[in-house]
């Protein structure tokens, strides 16, 4: 039978803005701002012109005296850049966590879900899709919290009063470009107005004005020296505040790879599959193995593979993330008495990372100086090189490494692994799926196989979710407090960016339909939609596909306990 | 949450045991005292029944927070497992006596036996499944073995015009064209060494010119065969249920009525 069609406008990217009620007085008045006033309009494309992404990818918002701006640990996509007034900076552990009071966008409804369940809803598009042509609109969707703190610290964790931001300053920056978690919790102090710029606006502006690039990527770098990464090392953590000051000074921040990597990956993946054993092509080498080790890198965001020369191809032994160390058998060698040591392994950038460069004979001297810290170094050294040895002893578990790494699963933070030892392929996982999302499975059951794990095309929640970078709209994003990737229907526009950004074909794009009716285009086109798996998480009880499986096969795993799985098969282990 | 799985057998297969062995203790100690064993362990049974086939039930909603389907999976066996020492007990260890009884009998324990073979085959399937490689979903099975026979019939008809393509023709016709119409249900152990001898006799045949259509061909037959296997395996891991199923539903239906009969007549 013929399914009925229904005609409307493609959607385009600024069909739904960030915030309907810009008007142009408030267009007038950021351009005026010094920041914006800057700005060449001129170099900007005349598809994406400076007035229409203030326009569209920006809101005035105003806050009040002890209102939320932005909250630790929540995921952000947009940076703030503060128009008039003041606004206070916390860092982790100065508001007590009950106090930050972490809300949930999506309550979870045991009701709704068993009526959805017995009666699935027919498919329906958002409201404004319909009624693009006529102009009708909502709200793209905005950061505003209405959380109000009674009692704020008068002394931060670092002992002086929070900082205080003004005028001009951008904040919010690192979590929006890094697609990272905010680092710090932001209050206004009095009244105070703020230009809220989604990432995309930030993205074309940083490409379209040289100045508002160097302006952000210079305050990206700064902050990301003075955040919390040594607080949080085991290995500098015991130095206290006076000896890590000590290596802040001296700290440098480099950046490697690409941030936008998912394209050349993807394109290079064919590439690098047939020659398994070459060096790894695409990945910038930060240092080699037999280089003179000068420094001790701490990974600030990103990834890192650490690998071996073995004949004349390359073992990885293991990679790198946010918070790890790099150099620590160096820094073990040198303290030892080798003045001259050199890193051992190999460390290359996967796809893009920022690593903070520590210079080693003074983090040895700061390390010297601390029990703590050199009792951990020992003890962390010992582990590497267990855990590199066994890279080699272990080839099950060194196998997943390797293919772990070279396929990106790694990034994932919830990876689905089906055991194909305990799978009878009764497809009960791509039932539940679909009976949790109106009848629309989220995932089929097909992908690679390694080491008898199958990991089916089913989205991981990426540390790094390059999905979201070209996304034009937004509607691709993290929840605030889970940080699972989601896609929103309702600015989706079907553009099929986040797909093709995807570098693990993870997201597919399915057609719109309304009540049964077809959507298409004017042209005749069908109007897509992304549809990706959401981790089920409006869903009581967690993932669908984890709980329909019987025979505990499917998995959703972050790497390391992906390894802990494949470990426990191996005969040698 | 990665699940070991020997502790838990363990546990469960001693909690198991101890459900066992204080009913039939129970039941000892009631019939030294002379009373009757037939009523508690009826009801007890028909509860186990109504649980093992909920359970089937649960697997249509498995998105409600009810517990997750291999915690009731393992319910349903060892319940499945403790049921089969209690019907004994119910019967006080005799035999059946009238038609009834024995078609309820006969029907539990083909529940029981289908159950059991399910378990069985359902815990070793999957390593062979694994072995054969090529993973393939079952329902696409069909469709991807008319792709190969189309591409089969592609390169033969590819080489028709000259003259040694006779011979592929020829092998086409009698041999793979059978061979890829349909999947078939079977392992066919022997149709491999079948298959590698008979390409090679036709490679040699059709001379070098033709050898990469010919290795192109012994390909797709070598991957329908794996997708014969699938079809097999997989086949028999669904179809065990079609038998399962209707005679578990028969068994409790039967059970049902056999209760309401006992409540009936009891004096
Ligand atoms: S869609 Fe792709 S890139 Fe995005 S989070 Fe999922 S797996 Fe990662
Ligand atoms: S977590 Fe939920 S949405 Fe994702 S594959 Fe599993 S059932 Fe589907
Ligand atoms: S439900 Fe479990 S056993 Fe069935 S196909 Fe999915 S992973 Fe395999």
């Amino acid at each position: 039978m013929a399914q009925d069609v229904r005609e409307i406008s493609r959607p385009q990217r600024w069909a739904v803005p960030f915030d309907a009620e810009m008007t142009d007085a408030d267009v007038a008045r950021v351009i005026g701002l010094p920041l914006f006033a800057r700005m060449d309009a001129k170099k900007f494309p005349a598809r994406m012109p400076l007035d229409g992404i203030v326009r569209n990818d920006c809101a005035l918002r105003s806050y009040s005296d002890r209102q939320l701006v932005v909250r630790q640990g929540d995921y952000g996509s947009s940076a703030f850049l503060i128009v008039s007034g003041e606004v206070k900076v916390y860092l982790e552990g100065d508001i007590p966590e009950e106090e930050l009071g972490h809300d949930h966008e999506h309550p979870k409804n045991l009701l709704t879900q068993v009526w959805r369940n017995l009666f699935p809803p027919p498919e329906r598009a958002p409201k404004h899709l319909l009624a693009v042509s006529s102009g009708d609109a909502t709200v793209a969707g905005s950061s505003t919290v209405n959380v109000f703190f009674q009692d704020l610290p008068a002394v931060g964790k670092r002992g002086g009063p929070p900082p205080v931001m003004g005028p001009g300053t951008v904040f919010g920056e690192m979590s929006a470009l890094g697609r990272t978690p905010r680092s710090a919790t932001v209050v206004a102090t009095g009244s105070c107005e703020l230009l809220e710029i989604r990432w995309q606006g930030l993205r074309d502006l940083r490409s379209s004005d040289k100045g508002f690039k160097e302006y952000v990527d210079g305050i990206y770098r700064e902050r990301s020296l003075t955040s919390d990464h040594f607080q949080t090392s085991p290995l500098f953590a015991p130095l206290g505040e006076t000896g890590i000051e000590v290596l802040r000074h001296a700290a440098i921040f480099e950046s490697h790879g690409s941030f936008e990597w998912s394209g050349q990956y993807k394109k290079g993946r064919q590439e690098r599959r047939q020659k398994r054993t070459a060096a790894p092509s695409n990945e910038p080498e930060i240092c080699g193995q037999t280089q003179a080790a000068e420094s001790v890198y701490l990974v600030r965001a990103g990834f890192a593979r650490v690998s071996h020369r073995v004949g004349v191809g390359e073992v990885t032994s293991r990679y790198i993330s946010r918070g790890d160390l790099f150099g620590i058998e160096a820094l073990h060698a040198y303290i030892k008495g080798n003045r001259a040591p050199v890193y051992g392994s190999t460390l290359r950038a996967l796809g893009y990372i920022d690593v903070i460069k520590l210079p080693l004979a003074l983090v040895a001297r700061a390390v010297e100086g601390s029990s703590a810290a050199a009792a951990w170094l020992g003890q962390g050294n010992t582990e590497l090189l267990r855990e590199q040895d066994r890279a080699h002893l272990a080839p099950l578990k060194g196998e997943m490494m390797e293919f772990g790494t070279e396929s990106r699963v790694y990034n994932g933070t919830s990876i689905m692994a089906i055991d194909l030892e305990r799978c009878t392929r009764c497809d009960d996982c791509v039932r539940g799926c679909s009976t949790a999302h109106n009848g629309q499975p989220r995932f089929v059951r097909h992908g690679e196989v390694n080491q008898g794990f199958l990991f089916p095309n089913a989205c991981m929640h990426c540390q790094d979710p390059v999905c979201m970078i070209g996304c034009p709209t937004g509607a691709i994003s993290r929840t605030k407090d889970g940080g699972q990737v989601v896609v929103n229907d309702q600015t989706c526009i079907g553009c099929s960016t986040c797909a093709n950004s995807c570098p693990y074909d993870n997201i597919r794009m399915v057609e719109r339909s309304h009540y049964g009716e077809k959507l298409v285009d004017q042209k005749g086109n069908a109007v897509l939609r992304a549809s990706k798996c959401d981790l089920c998480y409006d869903q009581v009880g967690g993932p669908a596909c984890v709980r329909a499986c019987p025979h505990d096969a499917l998995h959703r795993v972050d790497f390391p306990d992906l390894l802990t799985l494949t470990e426990r098969r191996d005969p040698q282990s | 949450m990665i699940v070991a799985f020997w502790p838990r057998r363990l546990l469960a297969l001693s909690l198991a045991a101890v459900a066992v062995a204080g009913a039939v203790a129970f039941a000892r100690m009631r019939a030294a005292q002379l009373e009757d064993n037939a009523f508690w362990s009826g009801w007890t049974l028909l509860a186990i029944f109504v649980v093992l086939a909920v359970y089937n039930l649960r697997k249509r909603v498995s998105n409600l927070p009810l517990g997750t389907s291999a915690t009731w999976l393992q319910w349903h066996i060892y319940l499945g497992l403790i049921a089969i020492a209690l019907i004994h007990v119910h019967i006080g260890w005799h035999l059946p006596s009238g038609s009834f009884s024995w078609l309820l009998y006969g029907l539990f324990w083909a529940v029981s036996l289908t159950g059991v073979l399910g378990l069985i085959l359902t815990r070793t399937l999957p390593h062979l499944l694994t072995a054969v490689g090529n993973e393939v979903i079952f329902e696409r099975i069909g469709e991807r073995v008319v792709d190969l026979h189309d591409e089969a019939a592609g390169i033969v008809q590819g080489v028709l015009g000259r003259p040694e393509g006779q011979v592929l023709a020829g092998f086409f016709i009698d041999r793979l064209d059978p061979f890829l119409r349909r999947p078939r249900w079977a392992w066919q152990e022997s149709r491999e060494r079948w298959l590698t001898s008979q390409c090679a006799n036709v490679a040699r045949l059709a001379g070098p010119d033709l050898a990469d259509a010919v290795a192109d061909l012994e390909e797709i037959a070598h991957e329908k065969l794996l997708l014969d296997r699938h079809y097999f395996l997989q086949g028999i891991l669904k179809g065990w249920l079609f038998v399962h199923i209707p005679l578990a539903t028969m068994a409790l239906t039967a059970a049902v009525y056999h209760t309401g009969m006992v409540l009936w007549f009891r004096p």
